[in-house]
């Protein structure tokens, strides 16, 4: 390695060269990750955007919601009962109501109204604000003057503002988790789950085909125990709770259906089969259905569905939200039908 | 304040911008460095100052008692210093330690004593700037080193890249520096800037990333395979070296951009033949100083075999018991002075059968071999100093093998991923003989470094900082 009598223009010339190839660096990683997003949770995102901007026409019903309701509702089994295309939109927990009243709003103005929604959410996140969504909404593939005009509008401060205007400087930190996945894969130490990642063509070719149904693949019976008892330490028996930022978005969605004529259905999501066992969880749902019924009650669109959820075995399920096998999909997937179809909008 | 986190780059940025300001004004210099080590000392508890300065006064006054009466006279004072560094060494790290174990032995005798266990806080450092302080009252009663004014002596016993974890200074090496107007050269800013952006890579690419792994393993080491035992004990083996050689490096080049040099601590200790070689390696500014305060004046070996191996067995366990008041850090030092008599007692029987000490010409094949196996002594002894308790020790070292559990590959796939550029780069130094090759790269290639170790810092790099191991000490 050549070295050199080191003086006062090395040290510069160097400290702006090693400057430099960090940011470059940052700059190729920022571009490459918007378009390969490795994150799980931000790809379902990425990918549930890009599967609606890729359709050529809309569906009679879509799915919205968390993914308990990406990995639970198959469109090809629920059309069959319904008689009507269904799609499955559904993202993540962190996106919120909020989330799934833009997405709701861009689809109407792509295809105009559908005949039915229904947003499937579990129990345990209406709790939750805007602030789980603030991260993720750089990462939605829409240019942010066509989701920052939904309603309910968020705010930014101006240090987010600032932030975002160096996030193609800050990726190496920022993503650090995904940036360090790629670079395992590249040298080849990623561990057997990591590698069974697909990219992004083949996510979208598997979503396309499933109609955004993605189904979890492992069990993990002892995982689903130790978080349904937490669960039921938290909830059982206590007073249900939504957040203003989901009111909001629930008025919102609701007023939607009935400007626009379509039904909307707000489904309490699988969970154990051990909660519905639990009579304090019983007494929470029953609040819960209260609570729901008046937020949605001034319109004749509006029904909340679900008030005991459809319950699950520990070994259907890949954790407390996440259903797995053909025989759980069709159970829930069939619950949701037998729900919507008992609770008929005129 | 750690050298890993924001807080600190916010303080040195300030510190450094006035520091560059004041370099032809020497007193107003030294004033500034003074105020910003006690700033930075007093930012993990204000109330520990007050200990940082009477130490300082009580090790001048001491100091100046012995410069004044000289050698003979001098000698209570010399003993009163002493006494007072250790006393407090003693109270605030020893106190509960032998509380505890006067009252466990009184108990196995018979005799019913309760424990008094007070709680008393640690000063972060206080090993290291004791050490320092007593260094400087034995030089100058031995004549090695010229007494200082209080003002030059206080920013000695408190030069804030050094205080908490060293390297322990010799008053000879960094007074006459703080003492004169420094000048900042090409030279020494770009060894500083490699040194800093090195030193941080260890810390929280390395360490950080591996203190998980070690953390699991010894937190349930009866539950997890023999081979994870392995794994464990592995990736402490870098764990300690990099956080604390990281530190070192750090406070080297901090030191360097004031146009100061700190001494040399770690010299790519893995790579020693012997005990005796591993101990020129690892924290160089502890070992000499007790070569040269303990071991000498103990009579080192000048007094035939078994004084040696007694001073040799004394100074290494009283290092042990340094690092921390705990019964598996005298082990360690008492492991350490094994291996090294054991080495000795080799040399014996060399000289014996071919009249010389000196290993004999095995050829550069065979060093790749007493390389791993000093490796394999380094990590034994590292056992003792990681586990929590003697029994634990011993189950590592009774279960410790080669059979897998699941995840025992890939558990060892990370390790060798996080430390593959140490290897690269310690090999690579290790190879040239030089530790200060890459500062002195030509710009390319030295950008390129730079610009890599950055990048994987941001990526890889731990996202909380945490406190360097040392800083325990």
């Amino acid at each position: 390695m050549p070295t050199t009598s080191i003086n006062w223009h090395h040290i510069i010339a160097s400290t702006i060269g090693a400057v430099l190839i960090v940011i470059a660096t940052n700059i190729f990683m920022y571009a490459y990750l918007r378009a390969n997003p490795v994150n799980e949770g931000l790809s379902r995102v990425y990918d549930k955007w890009a599967y609606l901007n890729a359709l050529e026409t809309g569906a009679d019903w879509i799915l919205l919601g968390d993914s308990s309701c990406t990995t639970g509702l198959q469109p090809a089994l629920m059309e069959k009962r319904l008689g009507a295309s269904v799609i499955n939109l559904c993202t993540i927990a962190d996106t919120g109501l909020t989330h799934d009243a833009w997405m709701l709003q861009y689809y109407i103005k792509r295809f105009g109204a559908p005949k039915g929604v229904i947003v499937a959410r579990v129990f345990h996140e209406w709790d939750r604000t805007r602030d789980d969504l603030r991260p993720l909404v750089d990462d939605i593939p829409l240019p942010r003057e066509e989701w920052g005009n939904f309603i309910p509008q968020m705010e930014f401060s101006w240090q987010w503002k600032l932030y975002q205007k160096f996030r193609p400087f800050t990726v190496l930190y920022d993503k650090s988790l995904s940036v360090a996945f790629l670079m395992r894969k590249i040298f080849k130490v990623a561990n057997r789950s990591e590698k069974r990642r697909d990219s992004l063509e083949q996510r979208l070719s598997f979503i396309v085909r499933n109609k955004g149904f993605v189904p979890e693949a492992r069990a993990n019976p002892d995982r689903v125990r130790a978080e349904a008892q937490a669960l039921l330490k938290q909830h059982s028996g206590k007073p249900f709770y939504i957040s203003p930022d989901n009111v909001d978005a629930l008025k919102t969605m609701a007023s939607l259906a009935d400007k626009k004529s379509f039904a909307f259905y707000i489904m309490n999501s699988n969970v154990p089969d051990v909660i519905v066992k639990d009579d304090g969880m019983l007494a929470f749902y029953a609040d819960m259905a209260l609570v729901m019924q008046r937020l949605i009650s001034a319109n004749g669109k509006g029904r909340f569905i679900g008030q005991n959820p459809p319950a699950f075995a520990a070994e259907e399920m890949e954790n407390i939200d996440h259903v797995i096998g053909k025989k759980a999909v069709k159970k829930f997937s069939n619950a949701v039908v037998d729900e919507v179809l008992g609770n008929p909008v005129r | 304040m750690l050298f890993n986190s924001l807080v600190f780059g916010l303080f040195f940025v300030v510190f450094y911008g006035v520091y560059i300001l004041t370099m032809r004004r020497l007193v107003l210099q030294n004033a500034w460095i003074l105020a910003g080590s006690y700033f930075f000392y007093g930012w993990w508890d204000w109330r520990f100052l007050g200990l940082l300065g009477g130490l300082t006064i009580v090790n001048y006054l001491a100091a100046e008692f012995i410069d004044k009466d000289g050698d003979a006279k001098g000698r209570p004072w010399l003993i009163f210093a002493v006494a007072a560094n250790l006393s407090i060494l003693g109270f605030f790290k020893y106190f509960n330690f032998f509380i505890e174990n006067a009252v466990l032995g009184l108990n196995s005798i018979g005799v019913s004593a309760s424990p008094l266990t007070l709680q008393i806080i640690l000063p972060v450092g206080i090993s290291f700037f004791v050490f320092q302080g007593l260094g400087y009252v034995i030089d100058v009663w031995q004549g090695r080193t010229k007494h200082a004014s209080l003002f030059d002596f206080a920013l000695f016993q408190a030069f804030f890249p050094q205080l908490v974890a060293g390297p322990i200074e010799r008053s000879s090496h960094l007074l006459p520096q703080l003492q004169r107007l420094r000048s900042i050269s090409p030279e020494l800013v770009a060894g500083g800037m490699w040194l800093i952006v090195w030193g941080l890579y260890k810390k929280i690419v390395i360490a950080d990333n591996l203190a998980p792994t070690v953390e699991r393993i010894f937190d349930n080491y009866q539950n997890v395979s023999s081979g994870d035992l392995f794994l464990g004990v592995f990736a402490f083996t870098f764990q300690i070296y990099c956080d604390f050689s990281a530190y070192s490096d750090i406070a080297r080049g901090l030191a360097r951009l004031m146009g100061i040099r700190l001494m040399l601590n770690f010299q790519l200790p893995y790579i020693a033949l012997s005990p005796s070689d591993f101990w020129r390696r690892w924290h160089i500014s502890l070992s000499t100083w007790l070569r040269d305060y303990l071991y000498f004046p103990l009579g080192g070996n000048r007094h035939g075999q078994w004084k040696t191996s007694r001073n040799l067995m004394l100074t290494m366990l009283i290092g042990g018991l340094w690092h921390g008041a705990a019964w598996n850090f005298i082990l360690w030092g008492g492991y350490q002075g094994l291996i090294l008599l054991v080495q000795r007692g080799l040399s014996g029987i060399r000289s014996t059968l071919f009249g010389t000490t000196e290993p004999r010409r095995t050829g550069i094949l065979l060093v790749p071999f007493q390389m791993f196996g000093m490796f394999l002594l380094t990590m034994i002894g590292w056992v003792f100093f990681r586990a929590n308790s003697a029994e634990q020790a011993f189950y590592f070292l009774t279960n410790i093998g080669v059979d897998f559990s699941e995840t025992t590959a890939q558990t060892a796939i990370n390790i060798l991923w996080t430390i593959s550029i140490l290897i690269v780069v310690d090999v690579f130094q290790a190879l040239r003989m030089n530790q200060s090759d890459i500062p002195s790269f030509s710009t390319v290639p030295r950008a390129i470094i730079f610009g890599v170790l950055i990048c994987i810092m941001l990526i890889f790099g731990a996202r909380i900082p945490t406190e360097f191991i040392y800083f325990a000490f």
